[in-house]
């Protein structure tokens, strides 16, 4: 989609990231996310009350008080007694050492394992890899408990010997998840730049690979840790791995099961330690995985309240002084078939709202095409998504949309000629503000739309036949079979060479060109007024592209339908296009005919664009790139928006925000120096 | 897609064979002898090699094996060393129970993870914390006890349900139903809300892709998206979580069996692994992996039914 690429993105990922410098920022992230410090605390606390039992414990381990044999809680025994007279507290911290040592060790043993050969089959990849996932693969299908208890069958004196098998079991998990890190970290340039150095694989997996495995590898040995404390817990409840009168959380919860209708409440710590550490463990794996992505995509804190901080919102400045509302066409005749005003378009930024196309102003008329042109992070696109009523994720879509009343079906079509009707703006329906039903009858029946990536606009589970039926059954409610015929007569149409063989293809299984077709058929599928097409040719072809554009042109000889195109390509603008507006940082800095554009640009951009057209540079000279890149929304500068990348700038243009001012007949532009341009 | 099946059901042997041997050989080398265990305390040195070699412990481990194996191709396990049974006998008594079990844990999980987690991804807000928080307190809650908590208050203070035992589906379906909601309730817990997360997670997921976006464009409407599209798009990962799940809950049924006192195969491998009965563990282990075949088969049955292009490639 890019015209002028940003600056080379890869650079700063040559050099590696100093090892040392991950631990820190971890921990911190940890600490700011509340219920993983609170988890990492509880779990610090349990872990050190039962490596000091023998210091901290209210009794000794098997003492017992016949005079109080299955008591609830009391200030002698906080937490009650179990039905020998013995201290429950006490039992549970003592209990604690071996449940938790075993844990330990089988979660050493799992992240150890798994890590190795994560990174050895993520980074080796080829044969070794494939052993190993399957072999991964294989553990996951064992059931855990059932050779655990084999296992501890054969040593039944302790639960140890059985945390080894555990541990193997459990690395299954690491495994994968280390892998796949691997598998992206290997792609990095600078394993790259290590390799041709000279460094041997072994090095390279060690030195530069497993520092920044670290993060996963910590939250896969939290969730091991707590499938490990569950699991010897169970294995104790089941009577194996425990020497009598020595406790255990599980063979606690036996007692208690055996004495429940005696005493219930023996039942509540015993299972609830179980239960707290297994939370604790679980929430910070959550937590230190949040920590981990949020370091690695640059996100601070996931889940830091999205509220408006006042200075925040007041840097976009949206709000212009003087737009001029409604005075586009200097044509006056023919009446708009959408009439776009002031339209607002904002989306969920890191500090509240972001605005990403302010004040923008356009009308399309029957039969006609209006091109919007400008580089990526105008918001070409989201003006496109708008008109059919889908706003940027978590944003709003402001000002009007209006749309002429639906026609009669199979009434009359409004001609290209248009304006029969003597109407003005005030007879157009308002389409925003309408509510996700009440869109409905308007998306793909009134107005379609064509998306960049026709791959990605087709899902992926469904047949391109049954892709159409379905649309088609949606607008007119036919039946199957005559759905199927339209679906073939609409393949027919965007000139798809044997339809019924195309019909029974999955996307996998079709071009890009081919998917572009059964986009473009869908949206013919409700035989809308108005085709609105996002880059339509951009992910193609160059052949293809032709292709697509002869399609549309021709569809639109035929049909008479109104084409707003959102492109890049001057070429697709002197092909297809009878207005333009180009935009440029969120607003519209021309709007003319297109031929006046190509005859005489009025704006220094959309000047600079025309000269940036590789199509009008001679083969061989270097192509004149617009230095800079277009500021990102939230960034945008005071007054003129384009004036850091302006030649003609002088200190007026960022004093006040240039308003769209006439340059000829039908033709508008946002700049103080519109003359110069002129003159030139 | 008959040969992507058979390829996958080829791919299940080896884990049959690794299963069953580590089984063998970890259970062989025991420092417990099961004629010492069948014998008791007091009994001579000739009645313990006459006792050893009936039972077949005097042959070499590998030996060993090949009989064992050889049997199962022809369809026999053994007889349990102390018993006298044989061990195909047992097991047929001892498999409904849990087949059951997971059965209904499965179905259970499934459907209900997957209700909770499609309202939770479409509603958002509260009902999404909610399941948040469930699945916390499912995943910490060990079943063993969960199952001890609801025979107190659902079978002892309510009498609503039998707190333990097990009827024959054929004997009286009523009485059938009412002994497994509990144990499959127990035994399910972890998994609804497990499928509950991964089920929102995966449909925010998708509601997210391009393709989604084209189609409400398109003017489809809500549940036609959400069911049509979504749901079954983000499938795939739910049919992956639900398959681990099901293998894990196989598992759990040891746990559960104990807990509600039911004749499966949980309580027998506990039983023979106790006494360390061979044939008995042997042959369980060899059902219990013969089940998790089954179940990845099915999974990737869905896998091929849910995405087109496992079925094309195949």
């Amino acid at each position: 989609m890019t015209v002028l690429p940003p600056s080379a993105a890869g650079l700063p990922a040559v050099l590696p990231p100093a090892a040392g410098v991950r631990r820190r920022p971890l921990l911190r992230a940890l600490l700011r996310h509340p219920l993983g410090a609170v988890s990492l605390a509880v779990l610090a606390v349990i872990v050190a009350c039962c490596a000091l039992a023998p210091v901290i414990a209210p009794y000794p381990r098997d003492a017992s008080d016949f005079t109080r044999e299955l008591s609830g809680p009391s200030g002698a025994h906080w937490l009650g007694t179990d039905e020998l007279g013995r201290d429950i507290a006490t039992r549970l911290l003592y209990g604690g050492q071996s449940t938790l040592l075993a844990a330990a060790l089988a979660t050493v043993i799992a992240v150890t394992v798994g890590t190795a050969l994560g990174v050895a089959g993520g980074y080796l990849r080829g044969r070794t890899d494939r052993v190993l996932t399957f072999w991964g693969d294989l553990l996951l299908t064992v059931p855990v408990l059932v050779v655990l208890i084999v296992v501890v069958s054969v040593f039944p004196a302790s639960l140890y010997p059985a945390m080894l098998p555990l541990g193997l079991l459990l690395s299954a998990g690491p495994m994968r998840v280390i892998r796949a890190v691997t598998m992206t970290i290997r792609e990095d340039l600078y394993i790259a730049a290590a390799r041709v150095s000279g460094l041997s694989h072994w090095q390279i997996m060690r030195r530069h690979v497993l520092p920044r495995v670290y993060g996963p590898v910590v939250v896969q040995a939290t969730l091991a840790a707590s499938v490990a404390v569950m699991l010897a817990s169970g294995l104790a409840f089941l009577g194996f791995g425990v020497q009598v009168p020595a406790p255990s959380w599980g063979t606690m919860v036996a007692e208690a099961a055996s004495q429940y209708q005696q005493q219930p409440w023996f039942l509540v710590p015993t299972g609830g330690i179980i239960a707290l550490t297994v939370l604790s463990l679980g929430l910070l794996g959550d937590a230190l995985r949040d920590a981990v992505t949020g370091e690695w995509t640059g996100r601070t804190a996931r889940r830091l309240p999205a509220r408006r901080s006042p200075a925040a919102s007041r840097r976009p400045g949206p709000p212009q002084p003087q737009v001029l509302h409604g005075t586009v066409p200097a044509d006056p005749g023919p009446v708009p078939l959408l009439a776009v005003r002031d339209l607002r378009i904002t989306a969920a930024g890191p500090d509240g709202a972001t605005v990403l196309v302010s004040g923008l102003s356009f009308d399309l008329f029957p039969g006609r095409t209006l091109a919007i042109v400008g580089e990526s992070g105008c918001g070409k696109s989201v003006t496109a998504r708008a008109l059919l009523g889908v706003a940027p994720p978590g944003g709003r879509v402001e000002g009007s949309i209006r749309l002429r009343s639906a026609p009669a079906r199979g009434g009359e079509r409004p001609s290209a000629a248009g304006g029969t009707e003597p109407a003005g703006l005030a007879e157009l329906a308002e389409l925003a503000g309408l509510r996700e039903a009440q869109w409905q009858p308007v998306r793909g029946r009134r107005i379609a739309f064509v998306g960049q990536e026709p791959l990605s606009g087709l899902d992926p589970a469904q047949t391109v036949g049954a892709a159409l039926s379905e649309v088609v059954r949606a607008y007119s409610r036919c039946g199957r079979k005559q759905a199927r015929e339209r679906a073939l007569a609409l393949l027919r149409r965007v000139r798809l060479d044997d339809p019924e063989r195309v019909a029974r293809l999955y996307p996998h299984q079709v071009s890009g060109g081919m998917a572009q077709r059964v986009t473009i058929a869908r949206a013919l599928a409700g035989d809308p007024e108005i085709l609105v097409a996002d880059e339509p040719t951009t992910a193609l072809d160059v052949t293809i592209q032709a292709d697509i554009l002869a399609l549309l042109r021709s569809l639109q000889l035929t049909s008479g339908i109104a084409v707003l195109i959102v492109t890049h390509d001057w070429g697709v603008v002197a092909g297809l296009a009878d207005d333009v507006l180009v935009m440029y940082a969120g607003q519209a800095v021309e709007r003319s005919a297109a031929e006046a554009v190509f005859g005489g640009p009025r704006h220094p951009y959309t000047a600079a664009l025309l000269r940036s057209d590789p199509h009008a540079t001679a083969p061989g000279r270097e192509l004149p790139v617009i230095a800079g890149t277009v500021p990102p929304p939230g960034r945008w500068p005071a007054g003129c928006r384009f004036a850091g990348r302006c030649g003609y700038a002088t200190g007026d243009c960022t004093a006040a925000e240039p308003a769209l001012v006439p340059a000829g007949p039908g033709h508008e532009a946002r700049c103080i120096h519109v003359d110069l341009l002129a003159a030139r | 897609m008959a040969r992507y099946l058979l390829r996958r059901l080829l791919l299940s042997v080896p884990l049959l064979f690794v299963v069953s041997i580590l089984t063998f050989l970890m259970v062989a080398i025991v420092p417990g002898d099961p004629a010492v265990r069948i014998l008791g305390a007091g009994h001579t040195a000739a009645e313990y090699q006459a006792l050893d070699a009936k039972l077949g412990l005097t042959a070499p481990l590998l030996v060993q094996y090949w009989h064992w194996a050889d049997g199962v191709l022809h369809g026999t396990l053994g007889t349990s060393l102390f018993t006298d049974q044989p061990v195909t006998g047992e097991l047929a008594q001892r498999l409904p129970a849990t087949v059951w079990l997971v059965i209904g844990a499965t179905l259970v999980t499934v459907v209900a993870g997957v209700a909770l987690g499609l309202a939770s991804a479409v509603w958002r807000g509260p009902l999404g914390r909610v399941v948040d928080a469930a699945s916390w307190v499912a995943f910490a809650v060990p079943n063993f006890w969960l199952g001890l908590v609801l025979i107190e208050f659902v079978a002892v203070r309510a009498h609503l349900l039998p707190s333990s035992g097990f009827v024959p589906l054929g004997q009286d379906p009523g009485a059938w139903l009412r002994s497994l909601i509990l144990p499959v309730l127990t035994l399910a817990a972890v998994g609804v809300t497990g499928i509950a997360k991964q089920t929102r997670d995966s449909m925010a997921e998708v509601l997210g892709r391009e393709f989604m976006a084209a189609l409400r464009m398109a003017g489809l409407s809500r549940r036609a998206l959400l069911l049509r599209h979504a749901l079954r798009n983000a499938a795939i990962p739910v049919v992956t979580a639900a398959g681990l799940f099901a293998i894990a809950m196989l598992g759990g049924t040891i746990l559960v069996e104990q807990v509600f006192v039911l004749p499966g195969m949980g309580s027998l491998v506990v039983q023979a692994a106790t006494d360390h009965d061979l044939p008995v563990i042997e042959g369980a282990v060899l059902y219990f992996t013969v089940i998790v075949i089954a179940v990845n088969l099915l999974i990737d049955l869905s896998y091929a039914w849910l995405n087109p292009k496992v079925r094309v490639t195949a």
